[in-house]
């Protein structure tokens, strides 16, 4: 059976999620998602012709709440848990470079 | 009825014995092995004892502390604590205190539970064995060169060791019932959407419940009825009433109908052992009074993969969260 995943792809995966991975990582990773990816083709070799699509099990509908001001969390004891804050408010690093 | 939590919440009521008591023996089986068995990533004694003694105060006062009356609990670290850290047994979490109670929690303290601490587990509940967690490894306490299960291990194995007497684990594919299988205690999945999962750090939402560990099936059902019920600040939470586990134990087997799936027998990857336990289970059952029949489920085969499709999937969407923005 060919490899659904190519070494190659371990790598470009893992350079998108910073991940410096040894060529031996690389070999066990490759194929414990190709593992992963037997699974989906697995699925995918069912015959589903004529059975509806479910989500869920439970007909469940999205929950609304009345839309009324209730307590929520204290503010003070929220935001001592931020790095960094300005005012009320959490600070993070800049995320958009301005025009040079 | 019987077990340590109903032995522990009756004295307690009673006054027969007091919560600091209790608490102290646990506290010292604790200090015995806790150091070879690794159940807790923070053990919170001094609260404990705090909270321990509100209890014996309230019921010298002539008060009722609730169904758990002084009943030492351990919580799986995935579940928020205020003022206390909460970790995932990950790195990612370090330093945090969340600023909210979930809501499990709040209703353990309402029944009277004294919390003895947090349990290790694999990091982000993913895992089956709790050896992969960021500080190190649970041991099996009947073995300690076993693994207690995963991810809810450092759960099933506080119970196991005697460090307290009942605990709650999470379960997605199996994290509460394998390591209760694992360790020789009882371990409950409970329905979808009958224990809130406000305050439970998501791994794959239309999975995820919280359930308790337990020595005895009567102890894990109080437990279970301590937690479960409606809560608006869950969306999936099952609205109204459901009856009570506790009431529907020592009615016997009698009239129960128990099917045994034929594509799992000898399926593959599964232990003789196992296959053995189970058909001597169905066998206790049948002598018991049930109703024993195989039952085919041709789908069934399909579980684990549709399993590694969905909770892989909800997983990422979860936990996208705590890779900042690049």
């Amino acid at each position: 059976m060919a490899q659904p995943i190519s070494k190659d792809d371990v790598a470009h995966v893992a350079r998108l999620a910073r991940l410096a991975l040894s060529d031996d990582e690389l070999e066990q990773y490759t194929s414990q998602l190709a593992g992963v990816l037997r699974h989906a083709a697995d699925i995918e070799a069912l015959d589903i012709e004529g059975v509806e699509a479910t989500a869920h099990p439970f007909p469940l509908v999205n929950v609304l709440r009345e839309d009324l001001p209730t307590p929520s969390l204290d503010r003070d004891e929220v935001l001592a848990q931020a790095p960094d804050v300005d005012q009320d408010r959490f600070r993070i690093p800049r995320i958009l470079g301005e025009a040079p | 009825m019987s077990g340590p939590v109903h032995a522990i919440a009756a004295d307690v009521r009673s006054g027969r014995r007091s919560a600091a008591e209790v608490l102290e023996e646990h506290l010292g089986r604790i200090g015995e092995r806790e150091e070879s068995v690794h159940a807790f990533n923070l053990v919170t004694a001094d609260a404990a004892r705090q909270r321990a003694g509100q209890i014996d105060r309230a019921v010298a006062a002539g008060g009722d502390p609730g169904p758990l009356a002084g009943v030492p609990v351990a919580l799986k670290d995935l579940i928020c604590t205020r003022g206390v850290p909460t970790t995932c047994s990950s790195r990612i979490l370090e330093g945090w205190v969340p600023p909210y109670d979930a809501t499990v929690v709040s209703r353990l303290a309402g029944a009277g539970a004294v919390f003895v601490g947090k349990a290790n587990m694999d990091e982000f509940a993913m895992g089956s064995s709790t050896e992969h967690s960021a500080f190190g490894p649970t041991r099996n306490p009947h073995d300690l060169s076993r693994v207690p299960g995963g991810s809810s291990g450092g759960s099933a194995a506080a119970v196991a060791a005697g460090f307290v007497a009942a605990s709650l684990g999470s379960d997605t594919g199996g994290s509460i019932r394998q390591p209760a299988a694992l360790c020789g205690v009882v371990g409950v999945k409970p329905t979808y959407g009958l224990v809130s999962r406000y305050g439970l750090v998501a791994f794959a939402s239309s999975l995820d419940q919280i359930g308790p560990f337990a020595t005895t099936v009567a102890d894990a059902a109080l437990v279970l009825d301590a937690i479960a019920g409606h809560d608006p600040r869950d969306s999936t939470s099952l609205p109204g009433k459901r009856p009570a586990a506790g009431s529907r134990l020592g009615r016997g087997a009698e009239g129960l109908r128990v099917g045994v799936i034929a594509e799992l027998a000898g399926a593959e990857g599964i232990s003789a052992d196992v296959a053995a336990r189970v058909s001597e289970a169905a066998e206790a059952l049948a002598s018991a009074g049930a109703k024993v029949e195989e039952v085919s489920v041709p789908s069934v085969v399909y579980g684990l993969s549709a399993y590694y499709m969905m909770a892989p999937a909800e997983a990422s969407s979860n936990l996208a969260r705590y890779d900042g923005v690049r």
